[in-house]
């Protein structure tokens, strides 16, 4: 393989010293001049009609500069899906009904925060209020209350289907009359949520000459102005959304949210900037969660283990819209066929609207419930068989080169390596017998080991499906790189910055990152869909080679040489055989300019995920491919249980990632270590809780995130799967998501083998522990 | 309802004296951010838990979201501005560049002006005092590892030094 | 969130002090290191036209020694507790109660008399102005009914604090003044009412000035053992703090208080149970059995009832153990 200098190479932040030094300009610190403070009247039932809005009172408030309700906006639905099938079902404010708690009714721009919400309390809303359901079983049932029709190609007899996923191969009746064993469960994951530290937040600023500038806590600023324009009606044009730092973001701030409509008509209304920066407690409730799922697993399997067929229903509690239920559906089933072969598989997921909150991605989206109940069940089908966990799953493992049932090739697939690796350095086959033996001692303090993997998809077809860069040499050959990528603090602007310091052999200070603007900047897929680094960084790549095919071309006639006689080295150009002909950057720019009739050295690059492909896979019969890059991992998680208490501690998890090629080893530790510690916070106590649809835990207080105190060591082992050379493209795969599900997989395995506890429902509470423990007590007795 | 009245206050921040007139119900976080334009303190939680509004008050770590601020008149505070001066950035600083402490950022000033006052304090510290002394400041992108690493970096170059 | 409007005072003097009290009587609310009440202000759970700073009073700030007492002032911080040698060598149950609070930061401004005057706490009572709009008040917000028990008259809200069990199981009294008037000393379990709705006894005018505990003899141990789900910014869903003392080889007295029990610290008569008793002869279990079995305790946290009653006695025996091994 060739050396690299910046590709590979745990190189420091590019936006690190402002960072650290509290310079970086987050959405929450952007103050305009003449800026008003926006504020949202919310819905304080689950289900109602809204029979009249009275604004009167509030609009005659002194310093308050203007009321939005539905009858100011243009009532365009808006969705984080909107196809022929599945049609944006979303108001930005709600017109004649409200389906949740904290639903959006009116907004208020006012001088201050305390005027605008004093003028909140002014709105007089008339209800007519509707029964309310909040379990999506419950809301399946043909005598629930309506929230919205079923999707009228649903045919079964179920109420509130927002949408279905039906797919399958192979004839499973068969394969499970064939099984050696069959195994039936039922597994139920809990309301989680993202817990970003910067709030939700935006300032929009709409102008006399029909502009509107935002500034937006976001994860891809191109979706976010073509929502905006889009339910605005305004031209994509005249929507500039400008680069901010994030603060965090793990899947909760993509698509479009209510409170950014309502701060940009209000902005409209005001002819003023508006403000509206979310409360933590408006975060819980007015903001998105995650996706809870109940998934029904029917595994068979032969003598040895290897799985014979699958029967997997998913229901998802998709909220009051459609959000990206319809997508997490989609996805189970991904995440599920994609790490083990599945000879025959009946799959069917539903998602069901109830009057709970929107549902929306994070970190895994689907991934970490699925990979939970799949993984647990191979344990529960493992100890059955009494066979190492480890084994059985490398026994199912894809291997690399197979061809997936929607016709994806899993290419360089390192499943089966990162579990003989994570396997070999935990001691995993020892420490598991060993926790075995030690179950019945009498110790109250138990140890256990446990196992999970996960595999996910990078990039896929969605708005705007690909990245263009642009690299700019200024004339003493230092650069800038402009990309619409959006750095939330995953590294994209180091990592897109370590290319094209590759490609042209200028050093990573020497490049300047001009970012996320959509005015200035080129169309980028976003940082959403796990494939950052391979669509916009391709696309820097091609954008430098563009630039220094043209460098090299100049340098040739300077140097009266061909290019391909011609090699870069730090800024300067050398003739290969005879490196003391050379010429620096500098000075080929400025003949470029001399002689060129004025050329300066820009270069361009595109790139779009899934090329060959015209549309997206079919979110309701899985039909069409879904992704290039297939990235996979195996993780041992360590934990101590206190049996007294139940209450679990993961000591340890190591990790065996194959995330194709680490750009950035320390940045890829770093997104590691992130998806272990939200894991653990997620498997241990984390979880939204509510009652009749209205959040009763919205602060940090008691939605516990995992402090430093909780701190669980980590370890990693690369599987190296891909490679970088320059002058041509390269495949990289995932590493930001899945993480999250492997962590909790394995934690509930490691909690089965140190206690014999095998929870069918998350968060592991320590209550729940005990209880099981008392059980387990009660029946040896 | 009471005529609502304001106070001429005298708070130094990172040295430098600044006379404010404020409302008595405001709090220091405000205060810097609104009226100092100090934004590196920042808000996440309302109610004093996450820590990412850490400012140093006479050289210890507070809640300036807890603090009014007509209550610390007359005492040294210190905000993440405060913290680098001239060419370089302060060793701490400089470690979590180094470590990859990083990620979104939004806690890392509070998280660096932590670890600023553990280091006075303790200047070689332990893992386990690191991170009782971390426990109050929350962060959702690192884990805290490479947090824990750079601060205990920081102590072990200083003892190379001598 | 914002705080809603107040005026704020901030005496220099104990006798400024004391004419503020007196002047503005049920009008004014103290404020202490506010780690409690600046929270519940900013939630609308707490409205006070003025507020009385207390952090510029001298006399209320420091631990001495005082004869066989210590004296702590209220208004001395966790964080000087924690560091406080003297406290550490007798009063280990008070060490570990004060460095089980919170974090460093807030115990840096926290203070020992914020810590015990602070309200009990109820996932149903700890909300906005907004979510009881949307909801209703609870009974302890003005509401009329309990809704963490639905249709309950009485508030099932609990006390959370850490130190008042440490110090109680160590028979400190708290000491209270006003402008006129004799100086009042009392034992410090009678600061709780034992209601929810207002859980610690204030008097208008009056002030908590001192902690005074007796510094316990040579063959002596304390210990406060804390259940929490997150190892740091968290409060107890079960604490308790435990003292014996052996005087020759035999324990003459032993105090176990539980912390997160209900409205107030709760006692639990240990009677023959320990006392007379070699300390290798404690059964460690019949103390975990002793606890009350009708503790008002409810499902109003992420923990449930059941599960919170078991580790109160889990954690008793633990603080009992530990304190025995200090002996």
């Amino acid at each position: 393989m060739e050396e690299l200098s910046y590709v590979g190479k745990s190189v420091t932040r590019k936006d690190g010293p402002t960072k650290v030094t509290g310079r970086a300009e987050y959405t929450v610190d952007v103050s305009l001049p003449g800026m008003l403070h926006g504020k949202v009247l919310r819905s304080p039932h689950p289900h109602a009609r809204i029979l009249s809005i009275d604004t009167t009172s509030a609009e005659r408030l002194r310093g308050v500069k203007a009321v939005v309700t539905a009858k100011d906006s243009l009532k365009i639905r808006h969705g984080f899906v909107d196809t022929p099938r599945y049609p944006a079902d979303q108001y930005p404010i709600a017109v004649d009904k409200v389906c949740h708690v904290g639903e959006e009714i009116a907004g208020v721009a006012a001088i201050d925060e305390a005027t605008a919400e004093e003028a909140l309390s002014l709105i007089k809303v008339e209800y007519e209020l509707l029964p309310a359901v909040f379990t999506p079983e419950e809301a399946m049932k043909l005598d629930a209350p309506e929230i919205h029709p079923s999707h009228p190609k649903v045919q079964e007899p179920y109420k509130n289907i927002g949408g279905l996923t039906r797919t399958g191969w192979g004839d499973v009746d068969k394969a499970f009359n064939e099984a050696y064993l069959v195994r039936e469960d039922r597994f139920v994951t809990h309301l989680r949520t993202h817990a970003y530290m910067e709030p939700q937040a935006i300032v929009a600023s709409y102008d006399y000459s029909g502009k509107l500038d935002v500034w937006v806590s976001s994860m891809g600023t191109f979706l976010k102005r073509a929502k905006l324009a889009n339910s605005l009606g305004l031209p994509f044009g005249n929507v500039r959304v400008h680069k901010t730092y994030v603060g965090g973001a793990f899947g909760g701030k993509v698509d479009l949210f209510s409170h950014e409509y309502i701060a940009s008509l209000l902005s409209i209304k005001s002819h003023s900037p508006v403000r509206i920066v979310y409360s933590r407690e408006e975060v819980f409730k007015g903001a998105r969660h995650a996706q809870p799922l109940i998934l029904e697993l029917k595994t068979g399997v032969a003598r040895d283990g290897t799985i014979l067929a699958q029967q997997v229903r998913a229901i998802n509690d998709s909220g009051a819209y459609r959000g990206s239920g319809v997508v997490v559906i989609f996805l189970a089933w991904g995440f599920l066929m994609v790490p083990y072969r599945i000879p025959n598989l009946k799959y069917e997921g539903y998602s069901v609207y109830t009057n709970n909150l929107v549902r929306c991605p994070q970190r895994g989206h689907g991934a970490p419930a699925m990979r939970f109940a799949v993984e647990s069940q191979f344990d529960m089908i493992a100890n059955e068989l009494n066979l190492d966990p480890a084994e059985m799953r490398l026994r199912n493992a894809r291997r690399p080169g197979e061809i997936l049932p929607n016709e994806d090739s899993v290419k360089n697939f390192g499943l089966a390596r990162c579990i003989e690796e994570v396997a070999r350095r935990t001691n995993f086959v020892e420490k598991y017998k060993k926790a075995e033996e030690e179950r019945s001692s009498v110790s109250t303090i138990k140890r256990g080991i446990g196992i999970g993997t996960c595999a996910y998809f990078g990039g896929s077809l969605v708005y705007p499906n690909s990245s263009s860069v642009i690299v700019k040499l200024t004339d003493d050959g230092s650069v800038l790189l402009i990309t619409g990528a959006v750095d939330m603090g995953q590294g994209a602007e180091t990592v897109l910055s370590q290319i094209v310091a590759e490609e042209m052999s200028v050093p990573v200070e020497d490049i300047q990152v001009y970012a996320a603007d959509t005015e200035t900047t080129c169309i980028d897929i976003g940082s959403w869909i796990s494939g950052l680094t391979w669509v916009t960084g391709n696309a820097a790549k091609k954008a430098a080679e563009n630039a220094m095919k043209k460098l090299l071309q100049v340098a040739a006639e300077e140097l009266d040489t061909d290019p391909s006689e011609l090699v870069a080295r730090n800024k300067e150009i050398l003739v290969r055989r005879a490196p003391d002909r050379k010429i620096s950057y500098k000075e080929a720019i400025a003949a470029s300019i001399a002689k060129k009739r004025g050329d300066s050295i820009i270069g361009e690059g595109h790139f779009r995920t899934m090329k060959d492909e015209p549309t997206h896979p079919s979110l309701a019969t899985t039909k069409g491919r879904w992704s290039e890059n297939y990235s996979s991992y195996a993780q041992v998680a360590e934990v101590e249980v206190d049996t007294e208490t139940g209450a679990m501690k993961i000591i340890k998890v190591t990790t065996a990632h194959d995330c194709g090629f680490p750009f950035n080893p320390m940045l890829v530790e770093g997104q590691i270590d992130g998806q272990v510690s939200m894991g653990q916070g997620h498997a241990l106590y984390e979880e939204v809780l509510s009652d009749e649809g209205a959040v009763i835990n919205p602060s940090f207080l008691e939605y516990r995130i995992p402090c430093a105190l909780d701190m669980v060591e980590t370890d990693y082992i690369d599987v190296i799967t891909e490679e970088y050379k320059k002058g041509t493209h390269y495949d990289t795969k995932e590493v930001g998501e899945g993480y999250v599900a492997g962590t909790i997989a394995a934690t509930a395995n490691a909690l089965y083998n140190a206690t014999g506890v095998r929870l069918d429902q998350t968060p592991f509470y320590p209550h729940r522990i005990l209880e099981r423990l008392e059980q387990i007590k009660n029946k040896e007795r | 309802m009471k005529k609502k009245s304001k106070r001429l206050i005298t708070l130094i921040v990172n040295d430098v004296e600044y006379e404010i007139a404020t409302y008595p119900n405001r709090t220091l976080l405000e205060v810097l951010r609104d009226d100092l334009s100090l934004k590196g303190a920042k808000e996440a939680c309302d109610d004093g838990v996450c820590g990412t509004c850490t400012v140093l008050l006479d050289g210890k770590p507070v809640r300036s979201c807890l603090l009014l601020a007509v209550e610390v008149q007359g005492k040294a505070i210190t905000t993440i501005e405060g913290l680098s001066s001239g060419e370089r950035l302060h060793p701490i600083q400089q470690a979590f560049l180094d470590n990859g402490a990083i990620q979104c950022g939004y806690c890392t000033p509070g998280m660096v002006l932590t670890a600023k006052a553990l280091l006075d304090e303790k200047p070689n510290p332990t893992d386990d005092e690191i991170q009782i002394a971390l426990s109050g400041n929350f962060c959702r992108c690192t884990g805290y590892n490479k947090i824990v690493k750079a601060i205990g970096s920081v102590s072990a170059g200083k003892e190379g030094g001598h | 969130m914002r705080l809603p409007y107040f005026d704020f005072f901030e005496p220099d003097t104990l006798q400024e002090m004391f004419t503020i009290l007196e002047r503005y009587g049920k009008r004014v609310r103290l404020l202490a290191g506010g780690t409690d009440i600046i929270p519940l202000m900013k939630l609308g759970l707490i409205t006070s036209p003025y507020l009385l700073g207390l952090k510029n009073v001298p006399e209320l700030k420091g631990i001495k020694r005082q004869g066989q007492n210590l004296h702590i002032g209220t208004m001395t911080t966790l964080a000087a507790i924690a560091a406080s040698g003297l406290i550490k060598k007798h009063f280990p149950a008070l060490h570990e109660a004060a460095l089980a609070v919170a974090a460093p930061p807030i115990r840096n401004v926290a203070t020992i008399g914020g810590n015990l005057f602070q309200n009990s706490r109820c996932l149903f009572y700890n909300q906005s102005n907004t979510w009881r709009l949307e909801r209703q008040a609870c009974l302890k917000a003005g509401g009329k009914t309990c809704l963490a028990v639905p249709g309950s008259k009485k508030c099932f809200s609990v006390y959370q604090g850490d130190l008042a069990p440490a110090l109680i199981v160590h028979e400190a009294k708290i000491r209270t003044e006003k402008k006129r008037g004799k100086p009042r000393e009392y034992p410090l379990q009678a600061l709780f009412t034992g209601q929810g709705h207002e859980p610690v006894r204030k008097a208008a005018g009056e002030i908590a000035t001192e902690i005074i505990v007796p510094i316990p003899g040579k063959r002596t141990g304390s210990s406060y053992q804390k259940l929490r789900l997150r190892s740091a910014m968290d409060y107890p869903l079960a604490g308790a703090a435990a003292f014996v003392s052996a005087g020759r080889g035999i324990i003459d007295s032993a105090r176990l208080v539980l912390s997160a029990a209900g409205p107030a610290p709760v006692v639990v008569p240990l009677n023959e149970l320990i006392v007379g008793k070699k300390p290798a002869d404690v059964d460690l279990e019949s103390v975990g059995e002793s606890i009350p079995k009708n503790l008002p305790v409810v499902n109003n946290n992420v923990a449930p009832a059941w599960y919170r009653r078991k580790m109160l006695a889990v954690f008793a025996k633990r603080a009992m153990k530990a304190a025995l091994e200090r002996l």
